[in-house]
C-alpha cells in the first residue's frame, strides 16, 4: 500500500477514535492524503465539500427529512396503531405485530428510525406493558423492528447509497427494498409471534368500523389513483381494454373498498407513499420533486386538516431539518472528497484483491463483507458508513456479477443490524430511554430478534430477486441489465455444465 | 466584557438559524414553483432547479456549522467513553482544536481560494447567469462561523476544567 493510502487510513482512525465529528475526520484525511502527494490541498477539498453537494438528487434528503418532521410530530404514530390494530390486533402476541407493523409504516414514512422507535415506543410500550407483555421483549421488538422503514421506502439512505455509488437510480433502490422490508419485518413478527405464544401474550379485539360511507368515498379516491396510474402506464390494470377490463376493474375496486374500510383512519397518512411511490414509477415526478410534494402534503395534513402542529411550531422545525440535512450533507460532501482520493491510491483494487484472494466463492466472499459491515455497523452510524464503504465494497461485489441496486439494499440491511446492537446502536439506546431499561437487561431478549434479522439479511443477500425482482417489474430496471449479473447464478450454470 | 461577548453571539446564531429556516422554506416553495410551471405553464422555468442545488449548498454549510454550535454532528464517542474523564476533557479540547484547523484551513482558507480563483476565471451559471464565485461564498462565510463555535466550545471546555479543580 502507498504513503497516500496509509497517510489517509492513519489519519482518519486516529481521528475517528479521538471523537472528532466523521465528517471532519473524513475531510481531514484526505487534507493528508493530498498533502502526501505534494499537492496543496486546501481549494482543492474545499472545492469538493461544496461540489459534492451541488446535486438535485440529493435535494430530497432536506425534503424527506422535513415531511417526516411534519408528519411524526402530527400525531402519525398513534393513526398507523389504530390501523395496525385493525388488521392484526386480535391474534394472539397481536401487540407485537401491531408495534411491528406500525414501526414499518412509521419508519416509511418518516424515515427515520430512531424517531419511529421514540413515536411508536412511546405509544406502544407501555401499553404493552399494561397488556402485560414484557418490557424488555417490547422494547426488543419495537428497537429492531423500527429499522426495516429504511428498507421501506422512500428512504433517504437509498438516496445516499445512490449517490456514493454513482449512477444508480433512486427509483430502483425504492423499489428494491420493497420486499427486503418486508421480509425482515415478517422475520421480527415471527419471533415476535413464537416468543408471545410461548410466552402467553394475548391478542385484543378492536371495534368495528362505520363501513358504508368509507366505501363510498374509498372507492371514488382509488378509482381516480386507478386511472391516473393507468395512463401514466405504470400498471397495467386492463380496464383500458374494453374485452376483459371490467373484470379485473371489478375485483381491484372491491380489494381497494376493502383495503379503505380498514385503512380509513390512517388513509390520508398512507397515501403520501402513494403519491410518493407512485408520482416517482409513473414518470410524474422525479423523487426529489415526490419528496417536495410530500412537504406540501404533509404540512397540509398535519397544519390544516389534522392541526395537530400549529403555524408558529413551523419554524422550528424548518430549524431542525436544515441542522440535520446539513450533517448529513457534510458528510457527502467530505465523503465524495474521499472517494476520489480513495481510488487515486487504489485503494478499493488493494481491497477486492485481497478479498479475492481469500477465496474465490462469491458466498464466502459476501459473507466476510456482511462480517466486516456488521462489525463496522456496531460501532458507526449509518450515514458515514454507506458513504465510507461504498465506494470500497461495490468494485468487489460487480466483480462477483452483483447488481448494484442489490448490493445497496444488502448494505442497508446489514446496517439496520448495527442500529440496535450495543456499544452503540441510536435505536437501542432510544428504545431503552423509552421503555426504563438498561442496555444489558435487554440483550438477552434481543438476542432472538437479532437471529431474525440476520436470517433476513442472508436471505436478502443471497437470494437476489428479493431485491430486483419488483424494480424490473415496475420498469425502474431493464431485464437484460439484471441478466447479466452472474451473482448465485453461476452455481446453476456449473451445476448444468457438469451434468452434461 | 463577557456579557456583550455573549449576547453578540446569541445575536448571531438567532441571525443563522433565522437564514437556515428561509432558505429551507425557500427549496420547498422552489421545487414546488418547478413541478407547478412544468405541469400548468407547459415549460419547466429553467432556473428552479438551479436555484435548488445553490441553496442546498448554503443550508448545508451554514447548518453545517449551527451544528458544531450545537454539538449536533456524528462521531465515535465509544473509545473516547473508556478513558479518564480528565483525559476525556483533553481529548474533547483536543478534538476541537482539530475542527479548529479544519474549519480554518479547508473551510475559510481553502473557500476563500476557491471563490478568488472562480471568481478570476469568471464562470457564470447557465440558467441564472450568477458569478459562480458568489455561491462558493458559503464556504468561507460558514467557515467563520464553525471557527467561532468552536473556539465557544474550547472556552466552554477549559473553564469547565478549571471550576472543577
Amino acid at each position: 500500500m502507498g504513503v497516500v493510502a496509509l497517510v489517509l487510513i492513519a489519519v482518519f482512525v486516529v481521528l475517528l477514535i479521538m471523537n472528532v465529528p466523521i465528517a471532519v475526520a473524513i475531510a481531514l484525511a484526505t487534507f493528508f492524503a493530498i498533502l502526501a502527494e505534494g499537492v496543496d490541498p486546501s481549494i482543492m477539498v474545499a472545492a469538493k465539500m461544496a461540489n459534492g453537494v451541488n446535486s438535485f438528487a440529493l435535494l430530497a434528503i432536506p425534503f424527506f427529512i422535513l415531511s417526516g418532521h411534519l408528519m411524526g410530530k402530527g400525531g402519525l404514530a398513534r393513526r398507523l396503531i389504530d390501523f395496525a390494530a385493525t388488521l392484526v390486533g386480535r391474534l394472539p402476541g397481536g401487540l407485537g405485530y401491531v408495534n411491528t407493523l406500525t414501526c414499518m409504516l412509521f419508519g416509511s414514512i418518516s424515515g427515520s428510525a430512531a424517531a419511529a422507535v421514540s413515536s411508536v415506543g412511546g405509544f406502544m410500550i407501555p401499553e404493552m406493558n399494561r397488556k402485560g407483555y414484557g418490557n424488555e421483549f417490547n422494547v426488543a421488538v419495537t428497537t429492531t423492528a423500527a429499522t426495516t422503514g429504511l428498507l421501506i421506502p422512500p428512504s433517504n439512505i437509498m438516496i445516499v447509497y445512490s449517490v456514493a455509488a454513482g449512477s444508480v437510480s433512486i427509483a430502483a433502490m425504492f423499489m428494491a427494498g420493497f420486499l427486503p422490508g418486508l421480509i425482515t419485518g415478517l422475520f421480527i413478527m415471527l419471533v415476535g409471534g413464537i416468543i408471545s405464544i410461548i410466552r402467553g401474550y394475548k391478542g385484543e379485539a378492536v371495534e368495528m368500523l362505520k363501513w358504508k360511507p368509507a366505501a363510498a368515498t374509498g372507492l371514488i379516491a382509488l378509482m381516480i389513483v386507478q386511472i391516473i396510474l393507468s395512463t401514466r402506464g405504470v400498471i397495467d390494470f386492463g380496464f383500458w381494454k374494453l374485452s376483459n377490463g371490467m373484470v379485473w376493474f371489478i375485483i381491484w375496486s372491491a380489494v381497494c373498498c376493502a383495503c379503505f374500510i380498514t385503512f380509513r383512519r390512517a388513509f390520508l397518512t398512507l397515501l403520501l407513499i402513494v403519491i410518493v411511490i407512485g408520482g416517482i414509477l409513473g414518470g410524474i415526478f422525479t423523487a426529489t420533486e415526490a419528496a417536495a410534494i410530500a412537504v406540501v402534503y404533509s404540512f397540509l395534513l398535519s397544519v390544516v386538516v389534522y392541526r395537530e402542529i400549529r403555524m408558529k411550531d413551523v419554524p422550528q422545525i424548518l430549524l431542525d431539518t436544515g441542522i440535520t440535512t446539513a450533517v448529513v450533507m457534510l458528510l457527502i460532501g467530505a465523503s465524495s472528497g474521499m472517494s476520489w482520493i480513495m481510488t487515486m491510491a487504489n485503494i478499493p483494487q488493494t481491497v477486492s484483491a485481497a478479498l479475492l484472494g481469500l477465496s474465490e466463492n462469491p458466498i464466502i466472499i459476501l459473507l466476510t463483507i456482511n462480517l466486516l459491515l456488521m462489525v463496522v455497523g456496531t460501532f458507526m452510524d449509518m450515514t458515514p458508513a454507506v458513504l465510507i464503504f461504498t465506494p470500497i465494497f461495490l468494485p468487489v461485489v460487480t466483480q462477483l456479477g452483483m447488481h448494484p441496486v442489490h448490493f445497496g439494499i444488502i448494505l442497508i440491511a446489514n446496517l439496520c443490524i448495527g442500529l440496535c446492537t450495543p456499544p452503540v446502536g441510536t435505536c437501542l439506546f432510544i428504545g431503552c430511554g423509552v421503555g426504563k431499561t438498561s442496555i444489558a437487561k435487554v440483550t438477552a431478549t434481543l438476542l432472538p430478534f437479532f437471529g431474525a434479522m440476520i436470517a433476513a439479511l442472508m436471505v436478502i443477500t443471497y437470494v437476489p430477486s428479493t431485491s430486483l425482482w419488483l424494480p424490473v417489474k415496475t420498469k425502474q430496471l431493464k431485464a437484460e441489465d439484471v441478466e447479466k449479473c452472474g451473482f448465485m447464478k453461476v452455481d446453476k450454470t456449473e451445476a448444468a455444465d457438469t451434468d452434461k | 466584557m463577557a456579557a456583550v461577548l455573549l449576547k453578540l453571539k446569541a445575536w448571531m446564531t438567532k441571525a443563522l438559524n433565522g437564514v437556515l429556516i428561509a432558505a429551507v422554506a425557500l427549496l420547498v416553495v422552489d421545487v414546488c414553483w418547478g413541478v407547478f410551471t412544468r405541469y400548468v405553464m407547459g415549460e419547466q422555468a429553467g432556473w428552479t432547479e438551479e436555484l435548488a442545488r445553490f441553496l442546498l449548498i448554503w443550508v448545508s454549510l451554514l447548518g453545517g456549522a449551527v451544528a458544531f454550535g450545537i454539538k449536533g454532528h456524528l462521531g465515535v464517542d465509544y473509545f473516547v467513553g473508556k478513558f479518564h474523564p480528565e483525559a476525556q476533557k483533553l481529548m474533547a479540547a483536543a478534538a476541537n482544536l482539530v475542527v479548529l484547523f479544519f474549519a480554518g484551513a479547508i473551510f475559510v482558507y481553502g473557500g476563500l481560494r476557491v471563490v478568488s480563483d472562480t471568481l478570476t476565471i469568471g464562470q457564470l451559471t447557465p440558467a441564472l447567469q450568477w458569478k459562480m464565485g458568489y455561491v462558493y461564498l458559503a464556504l468561507p462565510i460558514s467557515g467563520i462561523f464553525m471557527v467561532i463555535y468552536t473556539v465557544e466550545n474550547l472556552v466552554e471546555i477549559c473553564c469547565s476544567t478549571e471550576g472543577g479543580e
